[in-house]
């Protein structure tokens, strides 16, 4: 860009554990509605209290991130002290690891943003600054901070980039996605100073406090003034990023390696190899036939792309898209829960995807089988039942057909009267009489006999 | 006597300080908690011993050791008002043992001192001579097992402060291998140097009282140790002793005469005796203390008056609120966090604090070389005997030359005891040192020389 904008971005994600990340204490803490319920000894910092070992789940989650977005991981990481007075710091200081991933990256439209370092941190308490009160359910919650190389060239980039790595966080389930992410955003413009905005909350501030401060900053440059290295904070009301300090004296943390906590080694045993999220959106996004963007529904949840997989060996892969995308997501959001909470596994959704396929279940039975899958589990078993209740023989159809039309003399008039739509009626009405045990075009076609036969 | 008869026998030492009205003879004990024994006593009384190995023993613990409901002050003014909310899982161990806690020992303020005269409440007395120190950090750990009030005193040890004190009061102790015993509960003051250590009045006790304490504990990943098994009648035979000729130097001659004299006594019984240097000990002063300061630096980082019952914060900006609340530190404690954060600051930490991580390093090497040669080492465990009460109070640095004999077996992390040896007046002890992890046989030859000194 002619403006020369740079910007690099920290983000900071929420990871999804049951426990906190150096205690047992519950990680739904951000749930609480009363504080420090869900606090211990070492999450409070009392005097002696120890970190447990680092929560399994926590290190998993990062191993996978790293490898999703193709980064290097480290032969070892320590777990370092960062020391600084602030009342939302039980200790006084944060556990945060020294980076265990570097390289890697994200490719954008027409750009790619490489990444410079991951780690692992504990979260504060939340501190009120009126109430001169500390909140500790959720200090020592799991976090982990991805820091990008000053990469991107536009606000629009920023947000490019975080849609993107949500759709990875989502795939492999590590996200507690209602905490959203936190990002610091570091600009400049021109090859001046660099001004870091912290703390700004969600995708389209981010974007904003970019676009912000890279329009405050060439607007300086244009008055003829030098941009100072300083930190900002971002209102997103206004739209404007404020002056908080000056960045000039970075703080001295005295950085100590935390001797109550081994050393880490071994990173690659903690998660088993995996596809990566965005190389299997491409390869099933080939294989429904659809761009990559659009297969976006397909790795919401892991359990979707193998319900896909699955399905696609069953039948037609766009038969199966349409399916999983539309019937079983829908389904799904209708009763708030995930593919892989629910009672129902990607094989059973691709036996049912097969047998719609090969007309052994009408689209009607199809939908209920599901629903009594998601609802009470036994979705094969349900589908058996469809199957063996059979579709209504080619004698059922027509006696169905023919009693339609005898009832229907206002719409068998209207069809006689030229009247398209009523020979739609009819079969509607043919259908609901074998409550839906029909294939559409044997229906249509015995109506359109039966008319012929009433002489019409 | 039963547990009834041992808590009052207990009590009636104490004197008025049983009931918290005045301190008693040797301000060994900041609180007793007369209740609590008495109704523990009663109830395991009733159930009987059930196999516990400690049952009906009287237990006190150095008030740096959390007893959750009692008051924690770390011998500091900062905390005299801090009530535990949790058990350190030592203490716990110790009860689930059998004993009976009876109250929190006085010591030198946040364990920083060599001698029991830190603390904020009063200087601990040696029942051998009431003018005379009875060493620390864990002085009132000791007082409290040579006044015979205490079966087992559980302490910690950093650099030599359950072993300074055993020394200099005539009681057994011993410094585990860092890991042995959890740290869970153990207020801070060099996290990679300190553990939770137990004195005695014999060894058989104390090797009671170190099983029940010992073993791995899921909130301290670093403790990941077990005992193994213990003959505490193996005797002499075949032994061979280190005796380390650094450790003579610069010692009292009655100091030296007493060890050399228990040594001849354990090479008649059947030990090898062998000379064995370690040139680098005479490095493990400076090395210990940089170490110390800048990971007490770290530990003391979260006393910043706003918690933990301190007197109110001042207002105004945070720095000087936590300078005001920081305020009731007395001189050692202030002296070494001044030190320790110097010393660790980004333009320093390379010339202080890594040299000292390094020098530490090659001294653990020397003394793993020593040990590959014989199977214990042995000097004495103090430089000197008891001395007067302010005899060293002026000088940090003399104060400091006390641990010279300690510091190391922290430094390279060996167990290492100290045992009472025959001497004319004040107490001296033999300390012997064992490989990492063989703490078993350690008090196996501490057996052996209590048993030749009761002997002869």
């Amino acid at each position: 860009m002619s403006d020369g904008a740079r910007i690099g971005l920290e983000i900071h994600a929420y990871l999804l554990t049951r426990a906190k990340m150096f205690c047992a204490c519950d990680a739904d803490a951000l749930a609480a509605t009363e504080a420090n319920v869900h606090v211990c000894e070492t999450c409070t910092g009392q005097p002696g209290a120890k970190p447990m070992a680092p929560n399994a789940a926590a290190l998993a989650a990062g191993v996978r991130v790293a490898r999703a977005l193709g980064c290097a991981l480290a032969p070892t990481t320590r777990f370092l002290r960062k020391h600084y007075f602030y009342p939302d710091l039980p200790s006084n200081y944060q556990r945060t690891s020294e980076p265990f991933a570097t390289a890697g990256g994200l490719a954008l439209a027409d750009s790619f943003v490489r990444l410079r370092e991951i780690h692992w941190e504990e979260d504060p308490g939340a501190y009120d600054l009126d109430a001169g009160t500390v909140d500790y359910d959720r200090s020592g919650l799991p976090l982990l901070e991805i820091v990008t190389e000053p990469d991107f060239r536009s606000p629009e980039d920023v947000r490019a980039f975080l849609q993107e790595l949500a759709v990875v966080l989502r795939y492999l389930g590590v996200w507690r996605e209602e905490a959203g992410v936190k990002a610091d955003v570091n600009v400049s413009v021109a090859g001046g100073e660099r001004a870091e905005v912290k703390n700004v909350s969600g995708f389209r501030a981010a974007e904003r406090a970019a676009a912000a401060e890279i329009r405050r900053q060439l607007d300086m440059v244009a008055r003829g003034e030098r941009v100072p290295r300083e930190t900002r904070g971002f209102d997103d009301a206004t739209g404007e990023t404020t002056r908080l300090r000056a960045k000039e004296e970075a703080m001295d943390y005295r950085f100590l390696p935390d001797p109550d906590l081994p050393p880490l080694g071994k990173l690659a045993a903690l998660a088993p190899d995996e596809e990566a999220p965005l190389a299997r959106r491409a390869r099933l996004a080939a294989l429904a036939g659809v761009p990559p963007q659009e297969a976006n529904a397909l790795v919401e949840e892991r359990a979707l792309a193998d319900a896909f997989e699955a399905a696609a060996r069953e039948a037609d892969p766009k038969t199966a898209f349409a399916f999983v995308v539309r019937d079983l997501r829908a389904d799904l959001a209708y009763r708030s829960t995930s593919l892989a909470r629910s009672r129902v596994a990607a094989e059973d959704v691709a036996a049912l995807v097969g047998a719609l396929a090969r007309g052994d279940v009408t689209p009607h039975a199809a939908t209920r089988v599901l629903r009594q899958g998601l609802d009470e589990g036994g979705l094969r078993e349900a589908l058996a039942a469809e199957r063996a209740a059979g579709l209504s023989a080619g004698d059922e159809v027509a006696a169905a057909a023919r009693a339609t039309v005898a009832e229907q003399g206002k719409a068998v008039a209207d069809y006689r009267a030229g009247k398209q739509g009523a020979l739609n009626f009819l079969v509607g009405q043919a259908m609901r009489r074998l409550r839906g045990r029909g294939r559409p075009d044997e229906v249509r076609a015995a109506v359109e006999r039966a008319l012929a036969d009433a002489g019409a | 006597m039963t547990p009834t008869e041992r808590v009052e026998a207990a009590l009636r030492a104490l004197g008025p300080a049983a009931e918290g009205r005045r301190a008693d003879p040797w301000n060994a004990f900041l609180d007793v908690d007369a209740a609590g024994a008495r109704a523990r006593a009663q109830a395991i009384e009733a159930e009987g011993p059930r196999g516990r190995p400690l049952h009906g023993l009287v237990v006190s613990v150095k008030d740096n050791l959390a007893v959750a409901g009692r008051r924690m002050t770390c011998g500091s003014r900062h905390l005299e008002r801090y009530v535990a909310p949790y058990t350190a899982t030592a203490v716990r161990r110790l009860e689930d043992a059998g004993a009976i806690l009876l109250g929190k020992t006085n010591l030198d303020e946040f364990a920083a001192g060599s001698s029991g005269e830190n603390s904020a409440f009063g200087p601990t007395r040696n029942p051998r001579d009431p003018e005379r120190v009875p060493g620390g950090s864990s002085s009132g750990a000791a007082a409290s097992v040579a006044a015979g009030v205490a079966d087992v005193a559980l302490g910690s040890d950093t650099g030599g402060s359950v072993r300074c004190p055993g020394a200099f009061c005539g009681v057994a102790a011993l410094r585990p291998t860092r890991g042995l015993v959890s740290r869970h509960g153990l207020a801070d003051l060099a996290m990679s140097l300190e553990t939770p250590a137990p004195l005695a009045r014999d060894v058989a006790t104390l090797a009671a009282a170190l099983a029940a304490i010992s073993g791995p504990d899921p909130r301290d990943p670093t403790a990941r140790r077990t005992l193994g098994t213990l003959d505490l009648a193996h005797g002499a035979r075949g032994l061979r002793v280190g005796v380390l000729r650094e450790y003579f130097e610069g010692v009292e001659p009655a100091t030296e005469r007493a060890v050399r004299e228990a040594l001849a006594r354990l090479e008649n019984a059947g030990a090898t005796l062998v000379e064995v240097s370690v040139p680098e000990t005479r490095d493990s002063l400076a090395a210990y203390y940089l170490v110390n300061y800048v990971e007490f630096a770290s530990a003391m980082q979260r006393f910043d008056g706003f918690r933990f019952g301190t007197p109110a914060a001042a207002e105004g900006a945070l720095e000087e609120a936590v300078a005001a609340g920081r305020a009731s530190f007395g001189p050692e404690v202030r002296r070494r966090i001044l030190l320790g954060t110097y010393a660790s600051e980004q333009e320093h930490a390379a010339r202080w604090y890594t040299t000292a991580v390094a020098a530490r390093g090659r001294l653990a090497a020397s003394f793993r070389r020593a040990l590959a040669q014989v199977d214990l080492l042995a000097g004495p465990t103090m430089p000197f005997r008891a001395f007067r009460l302010g005899e060293k109070t002026d000088d940090p640095l003399a104060m400091y030359a006390a641990d010279v004999l300690t510091v190391t077996a922290n430094l390279a992390d060996l167990p290492a005891g100290t045992v009472p040896v025959r001497a004319q007046g004040l107490p001296v002890g033999l300390q012997l040192l064992g490989r990492g992890g063989e703490d078993a046989r350690v008090l196996e030859a501490m057996a052996e020389v209590e048993r030749l000194e009761v002997e002869a």
